[in-house]
C-alpha cells in the first residue's frame, strides 16, 4: 500500500515533465526554423521585418529570436488629396515614367522633346527610352494646335508636325498655356548666332511680375538647368525637328513660356566632365606560348585563363578565354577598371592558364634560353600600364603545364598525385570532358605525351607567387 | 487489506497504461530532439520573407577520409650528428588500388638536412620538393607499369636525413598544409585522405 501509492505518484510528475519538455523543444523548433531568428523572418503575411504583432495576431513564424514591438492595430492612411495637373510642357516640371495613366493626375510623358529624368521633363545626354507621342496627338499646317483638351494626348496638347509650327495669330508666337493655335509653316529664318557666352536680352515681363524661372533647359544640353530672371529670353531646347528654339521666363507665373523662334546653342560648349588624374581603364591583350603547343592545335582551340597584378596597385584576378593562333601562340584579352596608369606605374602581371602554373611576369617582352626556365619570383614587377590597350607579348617563354583542374574547374596551383593520377587512369582517353582537364598538348588525346609534358614541370611544382 | 486488495486492483490498470504512454512520449521528445539537430529544416514561408544566406566554412579537401601514413626509423637509439639515417614512410590504403599518392614530412631543417628520397614500390617513382619549408613527395606509377598495389602497412618510401646537431626531434608527417595534403589516388582518379602520424628521434 505504501509502495504503491509513491509509484503512482511519480507517474504523473514524469508525464508532466515530459509535456513540458516537448512543449517548449516543440516551440523553440517552430519558432526558430532555419532561418535565424526573429528579426530574418517576417509574421504570418505581416511584411514587417521587425516581427511587430498587428491586430493582435500572432505571427505564426517569426523567425527565431524574442518578438519586438507591441500589439497595435494599423493606422488607416489618409487618402491622397489628387494634386492639379501641371503642364509637361515646361521644362522642370514633375512628371511620371512611362507606362503611367495619368490616374494621379500628373501626365504620363513630357512633351516638346523632353525626357522623364528623376521626375522632371528634361534633355539628357544618356540614352532614355523615350515614351513616343502618339500619332493622334499631331497635325500639320493650317489645323489648330495647342491645348484642345484631346483625350490620349498629353496635357490634351495637339502637336505641328510636317515641319510646321505651333502659333498663336493673335500674337504671332507659341500660344500660351492652355490655349489654341494654329500650326503654320516655319518661317524662313536666319538665326542670329551668338559669339559670346549667352548674354541675355531682358524683355518686358510677359504679363508682369518679377518671378524668376527655374529649371531653364538649355538647348546645348548643358548638364545644369538654368535660373532665368523675369522676361528673360534664352535659347532652350529643340522642338521635334531638333532645332533650337526661345523660351522666355513669365514673371507672373514663374515658368518658362515657349516662344518658338529659332536660336542657336550659347557657345562655348560645356566644359568636359573632368577625371581623375593618374587612374583608367586597361585592356591587356596577351599573346602567350603554352608548353607542348606548336601550332594549332587538333583538339580545343581555347582555354580558360586569368590574370592578377602586383605592383603599382594589387587588382585581383580577371578571367579571359586563350584562342590558339599559328605558331603556337594564343591571344586573349582581359580588362582591369580604374587601376593606376602612366608610364611610371609598375606591374608584375600575373598569368594563370587552364592547366597550368601560375607564372608571374615583370617584364615587357620576356625570354628564355629553354622552356620554363623564366623566373621572377623575387623581382620586382617593371611593366607600366596605360589606359587603353596594352599589347602584352609574353610568347618568348612557356606558359608550364601541370596543375589540372578538377571536374568543377578548381586547380590547387601544384602539380601533385591528383595531376599524375589523372594523366594515368585516362590514358588514351578522348572523351570532351576527360580532354578538357588532362589533354595538355591540346592534340585531342590524353597519351604519353602529355604525361611527359608534365613530368617536365615537376621540378617547378608550384604556382609563381 | 481489503482496501490493499482494491487498490492493487484498481492500479494495476493505470500501470499497463502509463508506460506505453512513456514510452510514446520519450519517443516525441527525441524526435523533437532530432528536429533540433536539423539545422535546414524550414517551415512554410509566409508572403514576404527575407532569408539569411548561411555562410559556409572554408571549403575543405575534398576526398574520403580512408587509409593511413606514419614513419618509422631504423637504429631510432643510435643516432649521431653527421651519421645518415633512414627514415621508412609506411601506407595502408585501406583495401584501394593506389596509382599515385602525396606525402608531406616537415622537421626542424637547422637539425637534419635531407640526403635524398626513394620510392619502395615497384614500378613508382617518387619526386620531392623541400622550396616551402616542408618535403612535399609526390610518388607515382608509371604509365607503362600495369600493377596498381593496394598499401597494407607497406613501406612506400624511404628518406635518408642527415642530422646536424644533437637532441630531442620530432618528425611529422602532415594532413594538410598550403594547398598541399597528403593523399591516395585510386585507379579511377578517386582522392582519400590518410591519418598520418610522426615520430621522435634522438641526436646524440
Amino acid at each position: 500500500m505504501k509502495l504503491k501509492f509513491k509509484k503512482s505518484a511519480f507517474a504523473p510528475l514524469l508525464i508532466i515533465l515530459f509535456l513540458l519538455i516537448t512543449s517548449a523543444v516543440t516551440s523553440y523548433v517552430v519558432i526558430n526554423q532555419g532561418t535565424g531568428g526573429y528579426k530574418t523572418r517576417a509574421g504570418w503575411g505581416i511584411p514587417d521585418l521587425d516581427c511587430k504583432l498587428v491586430g493582435g495576431k500572432i505571427p505564426i513564424s517569426c523567425g527565431g529570436g524574442k518578438i519586438t514591438g507591441s500589439f497595435s492595430t494599423p493606422t488607416p492612411k489618409p487618402k491622397a488629396t489628387p494634386t492639379p495637373r501641371p503642364s509637361c510642357a515646361t521644362p522642370g516640371v514633375a512628371c511620371c515614367p512611362g507606362g503611367n495613366n495619368g490616374s494621379q493626375g500628373i501626365p504620363p510623358y513630357c512633351q516638346g522633346g523632353l525626357f522623364c529624368i528623376s521626375g522632371k521633363c528634361s534633355r539628357s545626354n544618356s540614352t532614355p527610352t523615350p515614351t513616343p507621342r502618339p500619332n493622334t496627338c499631331a497635325t500639320k499646317a493650317p489645323n489648330s494646335c495647342g491645348y484642345m483638351n484631346r483625350a490620349g494626348c498629353p496635357d490634351g496638347v495637339v502637336y505641328c508636325t510636317g515641319g510646321s509650327t505651333c502659333i498663336d495669330p493673335a500674337t504671332g508666337k507659341g500660344p500660351a498655356e492652355g490655349k489654341k493655335g494654329k500650326c503654320v509653316d516655319k518661317p524662313t529664318i536666319t538665326p542670329t548666332p551668338t559669339t559670346k557666352p549667352y548674354n541675355p536680352n531682358p524683355q518686358p515681363p510677359v504679363g508682369g511680375g518679377t518671378s524668376s524661372c527655374e529649371g531653364g533647359i538649355w538647348c546645348d544640353e548643358a548638364p545644369t538647368t538654368y535660373t532665368g530672371a523675369a522676361g528673360e529670353i534664352v535659347c532652350g531646347q529643340r522642338d521635334t525637328g531638333g532645332t533650337c528654339r526661345d523660351w522666355q521666363c513669365n514673371g507672373s507665373t514663374g515658368t518658362w513660356s515657349y516662344l518658338g523662334n529659332a536660336c542657336n546653342p550659347r557657345t562655348p560648349a560645356v566644359p568636359p566632365t573632368e577625371t581623375p588624374v593618374g587612374t583608367g581603364d586597361v585592356t591587356l591583350e596577351f599573346t602567350l606560348r603554352l608548353q607542348g603547343v606548336t601550332g594549332i592545335p587538333k583538339g580545343s582551340k581555347t582555354v580558360p585563363f586569368k590574370v592578377k597584378l602586383k605592383g603599382s596597385s594589387d587588382e585581383d584576378y580577371v578571367t579571359g578565354t586563350l584562342t590558339a593562333g599559328s605558331s603556337g601562340k594564343w591571344t586573349g584579352s582581359t580588362e582591369f577598371k580604374g587601376i593606376p596608369v602612366g608610364a611610371d606605374t609598375n606591374y608584375a602581371v600575373y598569368v594563370k592558364v587552364g592547366k597550368h602554373f601560375q607564372k608571374k611576369v615583370c617584364v615587357l617582352n620576356p625570354t628564355e634560353s629553354s622552356g620554363g626556365q623564366y623566373s621572377c619570383k623575387d623581382g620586382v614587377g617593371l611593366i607600366p600600364l596605360t589606359a587603353g590597350t596594352n599589347p602584352l607579348d609574353f610568347s618568348g617563354i612557356s606558359q608550364l603545364v601541370g596543375d589540372l583542374p578538377t571536374e568543377s574547374g578548381e586547380q590547387n596551383g601544384r602539380v601533385d598525385s591528383y595531376d599524375k593520377g589523372f594523366l594515368l587512369n585516362n590514358q588514351r582517353s578522348t572523351d570532351p570532358a576527360k580532354l578538357q582537364i588532362g589533354d595538355l598538348n591540346f592534340d585531342g588525346i590524353i597519351d604519353t605525351a602529355d604525361w611527359s609534358l608534365i613530368l617536365q614541370s615537376l621540378n617547378v611544382k608550384y604556382d609563381d607567387e | 487489506m481489503d482496501n490493499d486488495v482494491v487498490t492493487q486492483q484498481t492500479q494495476a490498470p493505470k500501470n499497463k497504461f502509463l508506460i506505453p504512454f512513456l514510452i510514446v512520449l520519450v519517443l516525441v521528445a527525441v524526435f523533437e530532439f532530432v528536429l533540433l539537430l536539423k539545422k535546414d529544416g524550414k517551415l512554410p514561408t509566409a508572403a514576404s520573407t527575407s532569408v539569411e544566406e548561411i555562410s559556409k566554412a572554408p571549403e575543405e579537401m575534398e576526398g574520403i577520409k580512408e587509409g593511413s601514413l606514419t614513419l618509422s626509423v631504423d637504429n631510432n637509439t643510435n643516432i649521431v650528428v653527421g651519421s645518415p639515417f633512414t627514415v621508412t614512410v609506411n601506407a595502408d590504403s585501406n583495401g584501394h588500388s593506389v596509382v599515385a599518392f602525396d606525402a608531406i614530412l616537415q622537421y626542424d631543417n637547422t637539425a637534419f638536412t635531407l640526403g635524398s628520397v626513394s620510392s619502395t614500390v615497384d614500378g613508382f617513382s617518387a619526386t620531392s620538393n623541400s622550396s616551402r619549408g616542408y618535403l612535399d613527395i609526390t610518388s607515382s606509377k608509371s604509365p607503362q607499369t600495369t600493377a596498381t598495389p593496394v598499401f597494407k602497412d607497406a613501406s612506400v618510401l624511404t628518406l635518408t636525413l642527415i642530422p646536424q646537431k644533437s637532441g630531442s626531434y620530432k618528425i611529422n608527417l602532415l594532413k594538410k598544409i598550403d594547398k598541399a595534403s597528403a593523399k591516395f589516388v585510386d585507379t579511377n582518379t578517386k582522392i582519400f585522405l590518410p591519418t598520418t602520424g610522426s615520430v621522435d628521434v634522438m641526436v646524440k
